[in-house]
């Protein structure tokens, strides 16, 4: 009977380091293709993956934010408005979340983008950064040209859209996306659910760790 | 002995079911219309939505709650001590009946310890509205 329950907690504990392993482990995500190559007269197949393609916006201090400020390092994306009257503010709230359990880890960044270029100028989303006490060093707010933001917002394999029938006018993914220093989406989690923010901070110290 | 314990089962089921009664669509509601914002336990988001723990902005508005879940706010706010600016959208499809269980539902959750209203209660302040 102990041999019994000595294997029962083994197994326990053998799964719960099976899926800690797996969370440092996060797939690369989005379509991908394959390259071939032809390296000292051999045939190759090298897979090429999905990456967010090239954007360049202005963040709620009037500096440029592109590919490159997140050039060797993880960052969260999401896709908001700051009128939004449903599920922006649980979203906002769940990052700060992170922006605090992540303080002091610079590896770790934050990209959110307005989809109301109209109303959301640099100086709204500074407004709402300042209110929501966290600053550019870490925790973009971005705007630009309306087309690029959805154009972006498809790279990111995410919807955003105008909608007269939604509440605010706008329709959106409640994702909070991760992606890694190479461009590449590495996670998708619910950004209005508190069990998948659990879930990601646990992948986010996992992946931090390596 | 089977019927008897039967019968003190549903007995049981509906004392419960009755006393949830008040304080489960008040809950549901604030789950659905207000918590997105507000917080799982009524604390805000920092400078931008105000706390539902702030007892005494809470009592001092009691009459002016009904009248902004039904047409918003707009105007600047202070709530303990800090200056809110943000509006907060109207909910015009809420019935008084809706609204009167949000009210007593905030009004006993979050450190909240105010007295109930009464569905006239509300049916009158909301009559005053603006």
């Amino acid at each position: 009977m102990r041999k019994a329950s000595f294997l029962f907690i083994s197994l326990i504990t053998l799964a719960g380091c099976i899926q800690y392993q797996d969370e440092g482990k996060l797939p690369i995500l989005g379509p991908r293709e394959a390259e071939h190559k032809t390296v000292e007269g051999k045939d190759l197949i090298d897979t090429v993956y999905h990456t967010i393609d090239n954007f360049q916006f202005v963040n709620q201090d009037s500096a440029i934010v592109n590919n490159e400020t997140f050039k060797g390092k993880y960052y969260v994306a999401d896709f908001f408005f700051t009128s939004c009257p449903t599920i922006c503010p649980i979203m906002s709230a769940n990052m700060l979340t992170l922006y605090d359990d992540f303080k002091g880890e610079p590896n770790l960044n934050f990209l959110s983008h307005t989809i109301d270029t109209r109303h959301d100028s640099v100086k709204v989303l500074k407004r709402y950064s300042t209110k929501l006490g966290v600053s550019s060093d870490r925790w973009h707010f971005v705007t630009g040209a309306k087309d690029d933001i959805y154009g972006i917002a498809k790279s990111y394999l995410v919807s955003a859209k105008e909608d007269k029938n939604s509440p605010g006018g706008y329709i959106h993914s409640g994702a909070l996306i991760l992606v890694d220093g190479k461009g590449r989406i590495r996670a998708y989690y619910d950004g209005t659910k508190e069990e998948d923010i659990v879930k990601m901070k646990r992948a986010i110290k996992a992946i931090l760790s390596q | 002995m089977m019927r008897i314990a039967s019968a003190f089962i549903l007995v049981i089921i509906v004392v419960v079911t009755g006393c949830n009664s008040t304080a489960k669509p008040g809950k549901d509601l604030y789950v659905k219309h207000c918590q997105n914002c507000h917080g799982y336990s009524g604390e805000g988001l920092k400078g931008l939505i105000p706390p539902l723990t702030a007892s005494k902005f809470i009592a001092e508005h009691q009459k002016q709650i009904p009248c902004w879940l039904r047409n918003g706010i707009s105007e600047e706010l202070t709530v303990a001590g800090k200056k809110y600016t943000d509006p907060m959208p109207a909910m015009p499809h809420l019935t008084n009946v809706e609204i009167s269980n949000l009210m007593n539902f905030v009004n006993t959750s979050f450190g909240n310890d105010l007295e109930k209203l009464t569905i006239k209660e509300i049916d009158k302040m909301l009559e005053g509205c603006n």
